[in-house]
């Protein structure tokens, strides 16, 4: 007994002086992430992968810095990039003014747009403008959100969810008649679940950036060079086959 | 500091936080009563359903017995009848605290002197008159501090509706830190509104009390 308790201070002893040993090469980037929006950013097996999750990866190997990612609530990402616990944020954020005075924009890496999602046995609803007067789901702190607050015609007919998945599940559920959500999420997710089918066309035109903190010029000019680069060696092309168009 | 965000939104916000709390409470003090009865029934079989009631709610974490009633059972019976986030909040709440106010309830019965229920016997009360007009007013007056504290508690606990999308104090708190992005101005808000909820309500309760506190054997209700 007492050489087991021996055995297992020695093994903690050495793990944690193993986590304070100093650093040695560059400093990691720390990069926020809500692993909950497949798939662009995910967990599987303990670790966060996608579309996004990959671009970072390739743009640090570009910088020269190895990445941290971390997950955290949609709506937590930009308070905790201002409070300095990340140093970038990639989550398919749309550009917008607004965020714009938070937190300074790469170059968009990625084109989308907000689309209905109903159930498969909907009939009622063919476009956006049947969903005037009805109950919609979205994802709370989203262009989504915002987009169906306009289209439903009142917030009070929009419920706010956490998550995606959850506004689908509660499609599911007959909570909401539709989730108005980001074109490429809710068509892999449509091919991927049954019970649900798209409709209309894509009725905004956004674009994602990869945000850092205001005024941190240094690392936006790196993030904006090495976007650059993976873009023109088509890597980011494959990124998107790979996990948007054609996937497996 | 801007107010006109706050003021947009905080008010649907604590008005829906005191709302899903009073009728959480109201569902959770009448059940928990009718349990924590059973729970010192003479009938075995109901003394043990309602033991098994308690043990279970209380072993399983409230945050997932919303999310089960809500997005499990919602999605069970979702052909039959679909309850509005309100609703199925509320019956979370209640459900689960009257788990607790049951146990409340019977340490209040189990409180009173055998003679309390002997002499109303022998006075020639039927069991139920007896537990009416005898045992219940006096184990009710014993636990309203217990009672009052579950008040509380529950008000807090409703931060956690958020999840099924109700627009109560905690998810406005979030939606507003992506709005005006000052998370320590907003979160200190919140908390504020909190507080300002939680002191009247044990205000209440020792007021209550205060009411309650009788000498000697006179009729109280």
């Amino acid at each position: 007994m007492r050489i087991l308790f021996v055995a297992a201070l020695a093994a903690s002893v050495s793990v944690v002086a193993g986590c304070g040993k100093p650093e040695t090469g560059p400093k990691p980037i720390r990069v926020g992430t809500e692993a909950a929006y497949f798939p662009f950013e995910f967990e599987e097996g303990g670790e966060i992968k996608g579309f996004d999750a990959d671009l970072i990866r390739a743009v640090g190997r570009e910088i020269g810095r190895p990445v941290e990612l971390q997950n955290c609530d949609f709506g937590g990402l930009v308070p905790a990039l201002k409070t300095d616990k990340y140093d970038a944020v990639i989550s398919c954020i749309t550009i917008t003014e607004d965020r714009k005075k938070e937190a300074d924009f790469s170059d968009p890496y990625y084109d989308a747009g907000q689309i209905v999602a109903v159930r498969a046995e909907e009939t009622a609803i063919g476009s956006k403008d049947d969903l005037k007067g009805r109950v919609v789901g979205a994802q709370t702190n989203t262009t989504g959100y915002d987009q169906a607050v306009l289209i439903t015609g009142s917030k009070d007919l929009v419920k706010p969810y956490k998550d995606v998945n959850l506004a689908f599940q509660d499609l599911l559920n007959g909570q909401v008649v539709a989730v108005i959500n980001d074109e490429p999420v809710s068509r892999r997710l449509v091919a991927t679940k049954p019970g649900f089918k798209l409709v209309g066309d894509v009725f905004t035109t956004e674009q994602y950036g990869i945000e850092v903190q205001k005024g941190n010029k240094e690392l936006l000019d790196q993030i904006n060079a090495a976007l650059k680069k993976i873009r023109a060696s088509g890597e980011l092309e494959r990124l998107r086959e790979k996990w948007i168009t054609k996937p497996q | 500091m801007d107010l006109k965000p706050y003021l947009e939104s905080l008010p649907s916000a604590i008005a829906n936080t005191a709302l899903l709390t009073v009728c959480s409470l109201a569902v959770g003090i009448v059940l928990g009563l009718v349990i924590g009865l059973a729970r010192v029934s003479s009938i075995k079989p109901l003394r043990m359903a309602a033991a098994v009631y308690v043990e279970v709610v209380r072993a399983i974490p409230l945050f997932v017995q919303i999310l089960y009633l809500y997005y499990g059972i919602g999605y069970l019976i979702r052909k039959i009848y679909i309850p509005s986030p309100f609703v199925s909040a509320t019956a979370a709440f209640g459900l689960c605290y009257a788990a607790y106010i049951a146990e409340i309830f019977r340490a209040g019965f189990q409180s009173l002197d055998r003679g309390q229920s002997e002499a109303a016997r022998a006075l020639g009360l039927t069991r139920p008159q007896a537990m009416r007009w005898v045992l219940l007013p006096q184990a009710f007056r014993n636990i309203l501090p217990a009672l009052g504290n579950e008040g509380v508690a529950l008000l807090k606990d409703t931060s956690l509706a958020s999840v099924v999308t109700i627009t109560e104090l905690t998810q406005v708190g979030g939606q507003l830190t992506n709005r005006i992005y000052k998370p320590f101005e907003v979160w200190t808000v919140i908390a504020l509104c909190y507080l300002a909820l939680t002191l009247p309500l044990s205000w209440a309760v020792r007021k209550l009390e205060a009411r309650l506190r009788v000498r000697g054997t006179s009729h109280t209700a």
